[in-house]
């Protein structure tokens, strides 16, 4: 397929070298004297490049540990029955992510501290928590991006098991209320022939479909904060996914609008953005509430 | 100690698990998952580039058995490669129906494109994510289905007779724990358990796979007596990134991505791995190239190789490699159009596990496996890319359907394994005691 490129890499970066070169070895006044002043001068120089270097690896290695403030509570535990922040310094390394610290500070420091993750790659969805007053999935954030100290909290709104691990079974009630299954009117008669979907139509509905249930946009919305019931963004979007979905028949379509138009459903949204800003999958949430929305309008208006 | 009493008992809510509990709750049985994550986290999710699946005029199932047995290294058995190839076009289009965000042509039918090794593109998907939309997909089939999920339940062991010969065992459910409170309980299954527990990659230091990916079914299935197979087969992908183990898609090097080393050679071509093929080359050549150059100094930090895309342009790289820009930044820090991406071989996917026909069925009556923690031997010594999906929904169904005790009646056997006694004819050692020869025409031999 490819045939061998002759020309050079563009500028082939440099790997990072760990030791600072000594530029300062032959610059000084060169005077002309005796061989022991230059040994002595040798040494002095030598033993303020030693120190020089002790002490940029001292700041280095500080630099390098990243400080983290972690929630812990386990209602089982006498004594961390009551919330509260254990402070843990991990050493930093270029690309390290908020969840690889938090795997350092359980394997080296303590055993007990629990936070569900599984991919490390931003798709199983099991490790949204509240990282310096924001929601985000930690394998998918840069330490090197956050300030310090690293304040890593369980998402808020839900309710703690332990730790960092929150119960997600409110979330998944409100992601299975929706009735989350394709149910077209009818199929191809024929087991090897598909449905036929427009391009356009799937890449209408693709945003939506991205969805990895992190219950991250649950969590930072008031609205869901105040009302239990309230389907919540991800909920909502995945009604969404369905009723745009052109391969569905008009009149499931309609059953769908009248799930996220009920009292505790697209209406009580607020269109203040929260869900769209947290969203780790980048779904453009509100607009997708909006849309639903416009859409109930529409169809209340052809019954009239 | 609580019994739970189901007639399937399926450890694992991948796609494997996934589609085993659908086809056996479509077959009549009383289906329960039991899973250590919520089935949406399944590592099934992470499976970007498709499923092979021989749907269209110029191909056929032949062919792909053909491609699959060649890229195998001859090595995998030849009914059960005709068996994934002649199921895998009916499943994915059975995908499609229950609403699968395929990617479309311009007719509005399923998208597919080459990938390596393969002499038709056959490889069926969904954008850079087949296997999210493949997981979600059929976990809204089993929730429409309303099947009982245990999620974040721990199998620890199975339930299984303690006759002398694994072949005269009987499986009679799983022991699990609850991870919230440790509480131990049993899960009986009146027809059949099914392993669908994935990979073992974490065996690995460096792995494409989940930290979940522990090994768990086929260690358990070995403590129980069944033999697992091929186990010496291993994959490693030669592009991912260093700190996590995040896989870098071929699609980087199809597009004309570049492997240098730490002097700055091409060492594909420069040091002679691949004269031809170059940074095309198949995954083993690849990776152990890399391996090479890095035992022999001239990797990066003594531990990996670059791989540069940035001669492509950024047009070009945003508009066929847009994910792989997020990724590297992600999950490396690095702005790959600015800077090459360190990448060094890991742990991808284990061609072996636990020894299965094609039903899934093991030495051990009521016990079957489906998934990566199984071999039906489709593999043989190298997996093709796009073919670990199909294995999923074919052997996973025809696992299902056969755990369920319900199908079609010459195959089962659900009546020797109600009476105890009655089970005790089978011999224990592997059933397929040689390798068949490959008969590319054989038709049929599998139905
Ligand atoms: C990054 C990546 C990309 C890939 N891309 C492709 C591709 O493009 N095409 C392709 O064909 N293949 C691809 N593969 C391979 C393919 O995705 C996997 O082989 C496949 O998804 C495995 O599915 P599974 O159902 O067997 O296991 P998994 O999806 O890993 O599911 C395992 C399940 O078992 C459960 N479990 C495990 N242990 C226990 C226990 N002790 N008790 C209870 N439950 C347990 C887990 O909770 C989980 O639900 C890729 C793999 C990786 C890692
Ligand atoms: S919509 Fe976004 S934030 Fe909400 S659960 Fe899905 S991926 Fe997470
Ligand atoms: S660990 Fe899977 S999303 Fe972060």
């Amino acid at each position: 397929m490819s045939t061998p490129v002759t020309e050079e890499p563009e500028s082939e970066s440099e790997p990072e070298t760990d030791e600072q070169p000594a530029a300062d070895a032959e610059t000084a006044a060169a005077e002309p004297t005796a061989q022991q002043r230059r040994m002595a001068k040798k040494r002095d120089d030598a033993a303020r490049r030693d120190a020089q270097r002790r002490a940029e690896e001292e700041t280095r290695e500080a630099e390098n540990t990243v400080h983290l403030k972690v929630f812990r509570y386990d209602p089982e535990v006498e004594g961390k029955q009551e919330p509260r922040f254990d402070d843990f310094r991990v050493p930093f390394h270029k690309g390290m992510t908020v969840l690889d610290a938090l795997i350092y500070a359980r394997d080296h420091y303590d055993s007990s501290l629990t936070f569900r993750h599984s991919c490390r790659q931003a798709v199983c969805g099991s490790d949204a928590m509240f990282v310096n007053g924001r929601q985000r999935l930690c394998c998918k954030t840069q330490l090197a991006d956050l300030d310090e100290p690293v304040r890593i909290e369980p998402l808020p709104h839900q309710d703690v098991v332990k730790d960092l691990v929150v119960d997600m079974e409110h979330f998944y009630d409100q992601m299975e209320a929706v009735e989350p299954f394709f149910d077209p009117d009818d199929l191809p008669s024929d087991d090897l022939a598909e449905q036929r979907q427009s391009r356009e139509n799937r890449e209408y509905i693709k945003m939506a479909t991205r969805c990895i249930w992190c219950g991250a946009c649950m969590s930072s919305c008031n609205i869901a904060a105040g009302d239990n019931e309230y389907l919540g963004p991800a909920a909502i979007n995945m009604a969404y996914r369905f009723i745009m979905d052109e391969r569905e028949g008009e009149s499931r379509g309609q059953e769908r609008l009248e799930i996220v138009e009920q009292e505790h459903g697209v209406w009580r949204c607020q269109t203040q953005f929260s869900c769209t800003e947290v969203c780790p999958k980048d779904i453009p949430l509100t607009e997708h509430i909006q849309e639903l929305k416009r859409e109930a309008v529409k169809n209340n208006l052809k019954f009239w | 100690m609580t019994i739970h009493n189901h007639d399937v008992i399926v450890v694992g809510g991948g796609g494997a698990g996934l589609r085993a509990a659908i086809a056996a709750r479509e077959e009549g049985a009383d289906v329960a998952i039991v899973t250590k994550l919520h089935p949406v986290r399944s590592h099934t999710g992470a499976a970007e580039g498709g499923i092979n699946a021989a749907l269209r005029e110029g191909d056929d199932w032949e062919m792909h058995a053909y491609d699959t047995m060649k890229g195998s290294d001859y090595l995998a058995d030849a009914p059960a490669v005709e068996t994934l190839c002649q199921d895998s076009p009916h499943e994915t289009i059975q995908l499609e129906h229950w609403g699968m965000p395929f990617s479309r042509e311009d007719d509005g039918t399923v998208s597919q494109r080459p990938f390596g090794g393969l002499s038709f593109p056959r490889t069926t998907y969904a954008g850079a994510e087949t296997g999210h939309h493949l997981l979600h997909t059929m976990y809204q089939q089993v929730v429409k289905r309303g099947i009982e999920v245990y999620d974040e339940w721990y199998v620890t062991e199975l339930a299984v007779t303690d006759h002398e010969n694994p072949g005269d065992r009987i499986c009679h459910g799983v022991v699990a724990y609850d991870i919230a409170t440790g509480e131990l309980a049993g899960f009986a299954a009146e027809d059949g358990v099914i392993l669908a527990t994935g990979g073992p990659g974490q065996v690995y230091d460096h792995t494409t796979n989940a930290v979940a990916n522990t090994g768990d079914g086929a260690a358990m299935a070995y403590r129980a007596g069944v033999p697992l197979e091929d186990m010496e087969f291993i994959q490693f992908h030669p592009t991912t990134l260093p700190s996590t183990g995040v896989l870098i898609s071929e699609g980087v090097r199809g597009e004309g991505g570049i492997l240098y080393n730490d002097d700055g050679e091409r060492f594909m071509y420069e040091r002679g791995y691949a004269n031809n093929a170059g940074e095309l080359a198949s995954r083993d050549v690849v990776s152990r190239a890399e391996l090479t150059e890095v035992n022999e100094d001239r990797g990066i930090q003594d531990e990996y190789v670059h791989l540069d895309m940035r001669h492509l342009g950024e047009e070009r790289i945003v508009d066929r490699l847009e994910n792989i820009l997020h990724l590297a930044e992600d999950f490396e820090g690095v702005d790959a159009l600015e800077e090459p991406m360190p990448v060094k071989p890991g742990q991808h996917y284990a061609m072996g596990g636990i020894e299965t026909d094609e039903n899934g069925q093991t030495c051990i009556d009521g016990l079957y496996a489906a998934g990566e923690n199984a071999c039906v031997s489709v593999h043989g010594a190298n997996r093709l890319g796009g073919n670990a999906l199909p294995e999923l929904i074919v052997f996973g169904a025809r696992a299902g359907r056969h755990a369920a005790g319900r199908s079609r009646p010459d195959r089962s056997t659900r009546a020797t394994r109600r009476s105890p006694m009655g089970a005790g004819k089978r011999s224990s050692g592997p059933r397929r005691p040689s390798r068949p020869r490959w008969r590319p025409n054989a038709a049929g031999s599998t139905g």
